[in-house]
């Protein structure tokens, strides 16, 4: 009995996706328009954006680190993709690439004064977020961009399952959190993430190069940040300044929800789209029953403590 | 300056390491037989610590020289010296405490998948890496449940032996182990100078770092007493009693030439 | 004796004509300020001196202190304790502030404390250089919407033309309260004889008002009212109850009799603007709040992706919606965008309010029907011409001054009045 205890994924992973059935199998019960695939298709259309910001800050989370400067990086790069493609009239690939180049810069800007320059991270990322929120505003003048060209309008259009219109958005949401599950779990440099949050010291003592290990972590959740801006690009049909404002919390409760350890080095990345799903679903289940908006950020909150106290007594018991 | 004797595993001399006005080493010199457990005791400020991070890698001593197999060697960084094939276990174990045994075992030094799999994307082969931590500590008799379990699952006995594990799994000449008995109760630390006792007879020796005088007695071939940021003696174990290594280390004897 | 370096006089000219401290050949006092860097000792100590020795200098920590000498001409000097009324000895140049910095050790010149000296030096003296203009202060919400950056701009040009500074702060956020509380202070000890706000927090910023009102400073509220509206000195704002009302009563007009199913996207829990404009909406449309009608309610933070979200959901629950009322042109931007993914944006009448001008072209193009336009340019204008008359001759604005809401359609319906799109695109504000 104990070796199967023993191999079973540990109650930080399972808790979460309990909690996720146990809250869909109560929204069902409460009104019969939750379990329709149109629905659900809706919910991860919903958590599209942030679900994929939380890959790369479960990336950061794992290395006891922390990324405050996300939603604004992603902010940032949607403008400079719509503008251009709109305003320099550039290629549409062309300008996918200049936005992603421009959300890569701050992830290498936050690698580089983390790791060389030893900061805290929250303080760091602090800075940068206010530094790509203003070069943001100033770039776009706080005004929307529209009349996108359809390249980067494609990730929002569909195709059909059955009767359930799915966005490709969707596929690549699911995609990137398939590509990510396997680095962390079947490559090296994953293990070495891990190593990274748990022991530093260790990780640093058994040869791991961690600078240049920490200084990538930083640079690649950046490039997903790019992508999570393409993505709302093509779901909102706007270059859209204010964005992303509350997305870092957002992503961060979503991976604290999975079971991600704040202090680093255990938890896992399915958890974090369980995470993810789990606010997106309550968001939705609430709306459904005509519940007002302020409980929903009521439950979140009490949820995120539960889901804390749980990872903690079931480190302690051991 | 003066040739090395081939016969060492390793040896050094005249090391010299200044912090400021504070001298910790003040010409010492080391030396270790192939196949022997070898302890350097030493009251604390003796250079006991600052000796142990020279021969290890983890510091660069201002003078002298060290030899691995009768070359010359230089280490700038514990990597350098544990790719000349000497393996440190620290005092803290260096264990990732939320990763597997086999996890830890590999840490750093992971085996890859064949071919491109392995050195394109990193896969790595965890079925390999299973097997063979089962292998290790089978070699060393720890008994361990399996290979897959957390290290903070297990006893401190039980993590210092997977420490042990590693050391004798990657060492290549010479296992250094720093204090390993010093936070363990009387059976764990038994069964960790069991652990030494096998490593040893594997064909590693051993340089083994301990404040604990019955541990030392119970288990060391040979035992190198530093004072003073030198040697001040290199005696068999068994040609000299408890108390007089203890007055030597204190320096209320002085050693026989 | 006392070696001066001038270079360091010179460096602080420089530095001062770019931070506006440069005596003004204009005018008759001399306003700069000039510091000057003596590197060593003279060794004589004065009567009652301590500390000094002779011959050689001491190895202290560095002391700055700022001595008053007796005479009558204000000369300040910064020296080491023991050097007591060396006046007689420093330059007297141009200038009526002079200080005197001297370090322990000789011939040592520490660049980097002499220019923190000089950097919290010109930082404390910059407000005696802007002497005489009458100050007024603009304090909005954010400066990231364009609505307050239009605003903005009507004040600075208001300013100008009336031949007064505007001082402007904004806060960080939507709700940040701390940001415009401090700025309130700066700009009172700044010298701001008035105080144009739109406050983020509508109670928590009351006590900083009055301090400012007790330090005789006037205050004016811009678009949304402080509550109690009278803790400022007058109200320059939208009416935003009427320009939900306006709403109403067109989303009613537009339905003709039909039965309504309606969606309100509200802004977020407690702000005043929002809860003003859903209550005047309901009114406009002649139902009460709880009525069976409004089949769905959320917040959307006046965010384009979360007025999307909230307008997914509402349609889950209720597919069969016809009318929607967004607090903001964004939010409408979003729930268009929604509806049109579920195939029914023919179906459903949208309004909205704010006359931005993304939000008229929004107008033009059928995505809303119709929205309440508000003038900020307006706002910002009338609060600094009653700012600059204050004073000027100490006649304070007060009451409330409605600034204007326009319904903006191109499908006017009878009994409202409406102006189309072309007028909406001529006096909106953002990019055009």
């Amino acid at each position: 009995m104990r070796h199967l205890l023993e191999r079973m994924p540990p109650v930080a992973t399972f808790g979460p996706l309990l909690a996720l059935l146990a809250a869909c199998a109560f929204f069902a019960s409460q009104t019969d328009r939750f379990l329709t695939g149109q629905n659900f298709s809706l919910i991860l259309q919903q958590v599209m954006v942030v679900s994929v910001m939380a890959i790369g800050q479960t990336l950061i989370i794992l290395t006891a680190g922390i990324d405050l400067s996300c939603g604004m990086v992603m902010a940032l790069g949607s403008i400079v993709m719509t503008k251009f493609a709109v305003d320099l009239g550039m290629n549409p690939y062309l300008a996918i690439a200049g936005g992603l180049l421009a959300c890569i810069a701050f992830g290498l800007l936050n690698g580089a004064l983390i790791t060389y320059v030893r900061l805290p991270p929250f303080i760091v990322t602090l800075g940068t977020l206010n530094i790509a929120f203003a070069i943001t505003q100033i770039y776009s003048q706080s005004q929307t961009v529209s009349g996108l060209p359809d390249a980067l309008l494609f990730f929002g259009t569909t195709f059909r399952i059955g009767q359930t219109a799915v966005t490709y958005g969707t596929l690549l949401m699911l995609g990137m959190y398939l590509a990510a599950w396997f680095l962390l779990r079947e490559t090296s440099p994953g293990r070495h993430i891990y190593a990274l949050g748990n022991n530093p010291e260790a990780a640093r003592l058994m040869g791991i190069p961690a600078q240049c290990l920490l200084v990538s972590v930083y640079t690649i959740a950046a490039l997903i940040y790019g992508i999570a801006a393409l993505l709302a690009v093509a779901r909102t049909g706007v270059g859209d300044p204010q964005a992303g404002q509350t997305d870092n919390l957002d992503s961060i409760t979503a991976v604290v929800l999975g079971g991600t350890s704040l202090f680093g080095g255990r938890g896992t990345i399915l958890g974090t789209l369980i995470g993810a799903l789990i606010v997106g679903v309550f968001r939705n289940g609430l709306t459904l029953m005509g519940v007002p908006s302020v409980y929903q950020i009521l439950i979140t909150g009490i949820l995120v403590i539960l889901a804390v106290t749980t990872d903690q007594l079931s480190r302690r018991r051991m | 300056m003066s040739t090395p004797s081939s016969a060492l595993v390793m040896e050094a001399r005249g090391l010299v390491k200044r912090y400021g006005h504070v001298t910790a080493l003040d010409g010492a010199d080391f030396e270790l037989l192939p196949g022997e457990i070898l302890a350097v005791i030493g009251d604390n400020g003796a250079g006991k610590s600052t000796l142990i991070k020279a021969l290890s890698g983890a510091l660069i001593p201002d003078e002298g020289e060290m030899f691995l197999d009768g070359k010359p060697v230089k280490f700038h960084t514990p990597i350098d010296a544990r790719r000349q094939g000497i393996e440190t276990l620290y005092q803290d174990l260096a264990l990732a405490p939320a990763m597997t045994i086999a996890e830890n075992l590999f840490l750093g030094r992971e085996i890859h998948k064949p071919g491109l799999l392995g050195s394109l994307l990193r896969l790595l082969d965890k079925k390999k890496m299973n097997a063979e931590a089962v292998a290790h500590m089978k070699d060393l008799q720890i008994g361990i449940g399996s290979s897959t379990q957390a290290v903070e699952t297990l006893s401190g006995g039980q993590r210092q032996g997977v420490a042990v594990a590693r050391s004798a799994a990657f060492a290549r000449h010479v296992v250094i182990m720093d204090e390993p008995t010093a936070a363990l109760g009387v059976k764990e630390s038994n069964m960790v100078l069991d652990l030494v006792r096998r490593v040893r007879d594997r064909g590693l020796p051993v340089i083994l770092i301990s404040h604990n005088m019955p541990h030392v007695f119970e288990v060391a071939d040979r035992i190198h007493i530093q004072r003073l940021g030198q040697r001040a003696a290199l005696v068999k174990a068994r040609d000299i009693k408890m108390a007089d290594a203890v007055a030597i280390m204190t320096g209320a004897m002085v050693a026989a030439s | 004796m006392v070696r001066c370096f001038p270079l360091f006089g010179v460096v602080l000219l420089v530095l001062s004509a770019t931070m506006d401290l440069v005596p003004d050949p204009a005018a008759q006092v001399p306003t700069g300020v000039v510091v000057r860097v003596c590197a060593d000792f003279a060794p004589q100590p004065p009567d009652g001196s301590r500390g000094v020795r002779q011959g050689r200098a001491i190895r202290q920590s560095r002391r700055v202190r700022v001595l008053k000498s007796a005479d009558p001409e204000p000369h300040f000097y910064i020296g080491r304790r023991g050097d007591v009324d060396r006046k007689e000895n420093a330059p007297r140049l141009f200038s009526p502030i002079q200080i005197l910095v001297c370090f322990n050790r000789p011939g040592s010149t520490d660049m980097k404390s002499t220019l923190t000296i000089l950097l919290c030096v010109s930082a404390c003296t910059a407000s005696l250089a802007h002497a005489q203009e009458i100050v007024v202060g603009l304090i909005t919400k954010t400066d990231t919407n364009p609505f307050f950056v239009k605003m903005k701009e009507g004040a600075i040009e208001a300013a100008k033309a009336k031949g007064a500074k505007l001082m402007s702060a904004a806060g960080k956020f939507d709700g940040d309260n701390a940001t415009q509380v401090t700025a309130i202070e700066n700009m009172v000890s700044g010298g701001a004889k008035a105080i144009l706000i739109t406050p983020s927090d509508t109670k928590a910023i009351v006590p900083a008002i009055k301090k400012a009102r007790d330090a005789g400073v006037l205050v004016i509220a811009l678009d949304t009212p402080t509550d109690p509206q009278s803790a400022t000195d007058a109200l320059f704002a939208t009416d935003n109850f009427k320009a939900g009302v306006l709403i109403g009563q067109y989303a009613r007009a537009a339905m003709a009799g039909k039965p309504a199913k309606i969606v309100t996207l509200d802004l977020a829990p407690g702000v005043t603007v929002g809860k003003l404009r859903h209550d005047g909406f309901l009114q406009g449309f002649g139902i009460k709040q709880g009525d069976p009608s409004i089949v769905c309610s959320q917040d959307t933070q006046g965010n384009q992706a979360k007025g999307q979200t909230a307008m997914e959901n509402c349609l889950q629950r209720a597919p069969d919606i016809n009318v929607v009322y967004t607090i903001n042109e964004p939010a409408a931007a979003g729930a268009y965008q929604a509806l049109k993914a579920a195939g029914k944006e023919k179906a459903v009448l949208i309004v909205s309010v704010d006359g931005g001008c993304a939000g008229v072209k929004n107008v033009k193009a059928g995505i809303i029907a119709a929205t309440s336009q508000q003038y900020p340019l307006k706002m910002a204008s009338l609060g600094v011409d009653a700012g600059v008359e204050y004073a000027k001759t100490g006649q304070k604005a007060a009451g409330y001054i409605d600034t204007g809401v326009t319904l903006i359609t191109d499908k006017p319906k009878s009994g409202v009045d409406s102006k189309d799109t072309t007028f909406g695109m001529n006096a909106c504000w953002g990019a055009k």
